[in-house]
């Protein structure tokens, strides 16, 4: 209390202290009198007058600490008024506490999952110096990193503690005598450092296992531990078939422990890569990720610029693999997190909107409260009471309704975080652990009390400006002018419909993207097509002949499926991204990958692939059976087709660098899939036979006659049944993977839907009710207008046209001016429509102006209901 | 917060509220009148009157004004509103209760022996 007496004491007494300090030298100048005329001599009398005093800060504090006591004491008497309000108002009660619980619940929700996502620290010792690196091509954009270049940054860089690779990937792993599809991550030994994670059972890797030829040896994930090593510490040393191969189990992870470039199940060395020729060589990217630690006090722009450097110096030696290639170093978080603290950014805006909404309209009602209190406060201003009191105790007054508001606010949200975060379709690093803790609580409080200003302020200014306490008091009946009152309340009106109108226009751009992606051609035609994935040939039968027999014949198998129409198989299948990409030379010359040449996808399908898909034929012909043994051949899509610039490419040679055969001649051109998504811009892609370059490992899709999920069964058990030992595999109908691939504009486009229904209701509330009020105190002037003769609807236009109508307009024209300055935030959300789509605009427009005439016109019609007598008499 | 016995805060306060009675006073004719009327027995501490004067004036039962003493000096003089006038009314009736009540025990043992 000390300390808040002094902060007190500065602020407040300052004023008083001289006249206090007048009043003491008065009784100091009594006292030393009277001790003079006792006969005491002039000194002493002073000093005497003085000690009997005894010590004036001593009692200057004393009656600061009863100031302090006077106002908390009043406070707390303003704030139980306050109480007894609410309960004997109900129905403001409730609907203040509801609007303000909606406000901030939906706001904490929210908050809570960005304090998750983008702001609770990562898992790993380091994670605020940890740094994502990708390389840029020049002719292509972000790419995976060349392990050559990877080394180079290790050795050159003087800006990070430590620096590691990794390369995820899928492994095949016999266990209990069958193969399983385990996701499995190459990693340098420098890896587990990084993360500061050390295996809580034997070791990591060591030097040792970064030299090519030695014994393959993995770290298992605590998960692989526990359900295919019995749990048991004698696993360390065990050995198990990862790809074919004999490795030794050399450590276990601890629980819980996983990066964000996947649930990783395996680690193996490497090291024992890096003499492998594709990982050798400096032009090819051979799907590395690289994180680095930054060393303490180095910044992310030192960091830069050292790569830069390094990168320039790269650049000039290696020109062919090389030249004009830079780097992108990216903090871990905004590496994984990225779109969705866009997506956070928007739904907090919005639900901020809402609760400024839920505000306003608090402030409304209580404004409807004081007004009837108007006599009061003025018969208190004229019997002495100080303005700033009558502030105090109005805003005190709104406290309670705040406190309860704020708690049933908080208890929403911990009721809908969980089912929001479940809801959610994708994983972002951090969502899951989505909790309300204590960093929630106080920006829940400062919410509750943000809004608490926001709706109390502007009952407590009415309540304490300066009124004519005269005319206050004797009328009996409301003014007739507009009032002060009034005014306050038509600003707050047009801000809620301005307010509506942001987060209207906001909502139907995010809808419309949703539309124009729903509307964006895949390519391919997903319905009632069976996807069955990930089949593998099998490694043990060796490459080529057998991979592709196995093919061939599952197929023909499938074929024979009652319902089947066809089937076909791909190692890439549309909306699933690539993994295989190569330059290419358009005219066919043979030429080392240079980093000046585009870039194409490369796929390899089976013969019919494009028919079963429904693709369109641009051109040529597609692959049949018999291409087998033919020279190598390729189908370009349109994008490639394009970017070769010959009226017909067909019969033309390719160079694709990377590819199998490197030279292929194009016998056909096919339409565009969408390969990445479908709000993702197409990029050159080359098919290429399977029957001439067998792969491992494809999808298979299946058209059907009827629902593909009613094939699903019969499909995977002919896998099952064909490949044997294997498990079958997963078979999913390709709308399922159009509907993910919408899945996040989906829910963000519902929950702003939902915050827009929210806020277009609570303006509308708003509306009824500051309507509702200008008619009350108009009743008696639209009293005299009708029994003059005027009609019903000429007073129905009067308010509806001449009152609502204007404010109406008046709040969408502010909105407009907003949402035109703020939409442009939202442009990386959108797609195929823009910021300032003036369609959007004005449809929202309209639409908002139609509900607010809506909203305003039952208050209204009451006005015309009045009996001219009864309205005349009510004085 | 620190807190005095409410007794002799009671009293401190019926003092002063009854001396107002008598008109407006400043704080130094305020200690005067209680040491006169009291024969010199009851000594006020200014360190404990003007707190409670600034309290009272803040609780309503006291206004206060400049003026002149007089002795022709500007000295702030309190008065008695209304509210005090009540207050002195049921401090008054309090307090005779309480001493009424101590005599009682006191004369207790006198009374039966």
């Amino acid at each position: 209390m000390r300390w808040f007496r002094r902060l007190f004491l500065t602020f407040r007494m300052k004023g008083h202290q001289r006249e206090m300090e007048e009043e003491i030298r008065f009784h100091l100048a009594m006292r030393e009198q009277r001790n003079l005329d006792e006969g005491i001599p002039g000194d002493e009398a002073r000093r005497r007058a003085r000690i009997r005093f005894g010590n004036p800060v001593v009692w200057m504090e004393t009656m600061s600490e009863i100031d302090i006591h006077i106002h908390l004491r009043s406070a707390i008497e303003d704030l139980r008024f306050g109480f007894r309000q609410l309960v004997r108002n109900p129905i403001f009660a409730v609907t203040g506490v509801l609007t303000l619980a909606l406000g901030i619940g939906i706001n904490t929700t929210i908050f809570t999952v960005a304090d998750s996502v983008l702001l609770k620290p990562l898992p790993w010792p380091g994670a605020d110096r940890m740094v994502a690196i990708y390389e840029r091509m020049p002719k292509f954009g972000v790419m995976n990193d060349s392990w050559p270049d990877y080394v180079d940054w290790r050795s050159q860089n003087s800006v990070f503690a430590n620096m590691a690779a990794l390369q995820p990937s899928s492994s095949t792993v016999n266990l209990r005598g069958e193969d399983q599809q385990v996701p499995s991550v190459a990693v340098t030994n420098s890896f587990f450092d990084v993360f500061g994670v050390s295996p809580i059972l034997g070791r990591a890797f060591t030097s040792q296992e970064a030299i090519p030829g030695s014994g393959l040896t993995a770290v298992v994930s605590y998960a692989f531990w526990r359900q295919f090593l019995g749990a048991e510490p004698s696993a360390v040393g065990r050995s198990i078939e990862v790809d074919g191969q004999a490795a030794t189990v050399v450590g276990v992870l601890p629980p819980g422990f996983s990066i964000p470039y996947g649930r990783f199940e395996i680690y193996l060395p490497f090291g024992v890569k890096t003499h492998n020729p594709e990982v050798a060589d400096r032009a090819n990217h051979p799907g590395l990720g690289v994180v680095a630690l930054l060393r303490p006090g180095v910044t992310l722009a030192a960091a830069r610029t050292n790569m830069a450097g390094i990168m320039k110096r790269l650049s000039r030696s290696y020109t062919q693999s090389n030249r004009g290639e830079t780097v992108v170093l990216t903090p871990l978080r905004d590496q994984f997190v990225g779109g969705a603290r866009n997506i956070l950014f928007l739904l907090l805006s919005a639900t901020g909107l809402v609760l400024i909404l839920a505000c306003a309209n608090i402030a409304n009602m209580s404004l409807a409260r004081a007004a009837a209190r108007r006599r009061e406060f003025a018969v208190r201003l004229s019997l002495g009471a100080s303005r700033s009191r009558l502030f105090r105790q109005a805003l005190i007054e709104n406290l309670p309704l705040a406190l309860l508001g704020g708690a049933s606010g908080i208890g929403l949200a911990a009721l809908i975080v969980h089912p929001l975060v479940h809801f959610y379709p994708h994983r972002i690093l951090g969502l899951e652990d989505a909790r309300l803790n204590a960093v929630v609580f106080c920006f829940a409080a400062a919410v509750c009390v943000t809004s608490w200003l926001l709706f109390g302020i502007v009952p407590a200014f009415a309540a304490s400006r300066r009124t004519d306490a005269y005319t206050s008091i004797r009328t009996t009946a409301p003014d007739t002018h507009i009032s002060g009152h009034t005014r306050l309340r038509s600003s707050l009106l047009v801000a809620e419909i301005a307010i509506a109108l942001v987060v209207t226009v906001s909502t139907m751009l995010v809808l419309r993207s949703l539309l124009a992606v729903t509307r964006t051609n895949p390519g391919f035609r997903a319905d009632h097509l069976l996807v069955l994935e990930s089949i593998h040939a099998g490694s043990s039968r060796g490459q080529s002949a057998g991979t592709i027999e196995f093919f061939r014949e599952l197929l023909s198998r499938l074929r024979h499926l009652p319902g089947v129409k066809s089937a076909s198989a791909a190692m890439e299948l549309p909306l699933r991204g690539v993994i295989w990409t190569s330059p290419y030379v358009p005219d066919g010359h043979p030429q080392p990958p240079n980093t000046q040449q585009p870039w194409t996808e490369i796929n390899f399908v089976m013969p019919g692939y494009f028919q079963t898909m429904e693709m369109r034929r641009l051109g040529g012909r597609f692959f049949s059976e018999a291409d087998s043994n033919s020279a190598p051949m390729a189908v370009i899509n349109e994008t490639m087709a394009r970017s070769i610039g010959v009226a017909n490419p067909v019969g033309g040679q390719l160079y694709v660098a990377y590819a199998p055969h490197a030279t292929m001649q194009i016998i056909g051109v096919v339409s565009d899939e969408k390969q990445f998504g479908l709000d993702k811009h197409d990029m050159p892609e080359v098919y290429i036979p399977a029957t001439q370059s067998p792969v491992p490992v494809m999808d298979i899709v299946l058209r059907t006659s009827s629902p593909p999920e009613f094939l699903a069964n019969a499909a995977r058990l002919t896998v099952h049944d064909f490949a044997k030992s294997r498990s079958a595999p997963r078979a999913v109908p390709m709308e399922m993977f159009l509907d993910s691939n919408l899945a996040d504009r989906k829910f963000v486009s519902l929950l702003l839907g939902l915050f827009d229904v929210l806020a277009v209701t609570l303006a509308l509330v708003g509306v009824a009710g500051v309507v509702g009020y200008m008619v009350e105190q108009r009743t008696h002037e639209i009293g005299i207008r009708m029994a003059l003769g005027a009609s019903r609807t000429h007073v129905m236009n009067m308010i509806l046209l001449g009152q609502c109508a204007k404010f109406a307009c008046l709040g969408v024209a502010v909105g407009i001016g907003c949402a035109f300055a703020l939409t442009r935030l939202l442009a990386s959300q959108l797609y195929g429509v823009q910021p300032s789509d003036p369609l959007t605009f004005v449809a929202a427009s309209i639409g908002l102006m139609v509900v607010t005439l809506l909203a305003s016109y039952f208050p209204a019609r009451r006005a015309t209901m009045v009996d001219p007598v009864v309205a005349l008499r009510c004085e | 917060m620190r807190k005095k016995s409410d007794q002799l805060q009671g009293a401190l306060d019926l003092l002063v509220l009854k001396t107002l009675e008598e008109g407006p006073m400043h704080g130094w004719g305020i200690t005067l009148h209680i040491e006169r009327t009291s024969d010199a027995l009851l000594r006020v501490e200014e360190g404990s009157l003007y707190p409670a004067l600034h309290r009272m004036e803040k609780d309503g039962w006291i206004d206060a004004a400049w003026g002149v003493s007089e002795n022709n000096r500007r000295a702030r003089f309190y008065r008695l509103t209304p509210k005090g006038r009540r207050q002195l009314a049921a401090e008054r009736q309090n307090w005779e209760r309480v001493t009424g009540a101590v005599a009682m025990v006191l004369n207790f043992g006198t009374g039966t022996n």
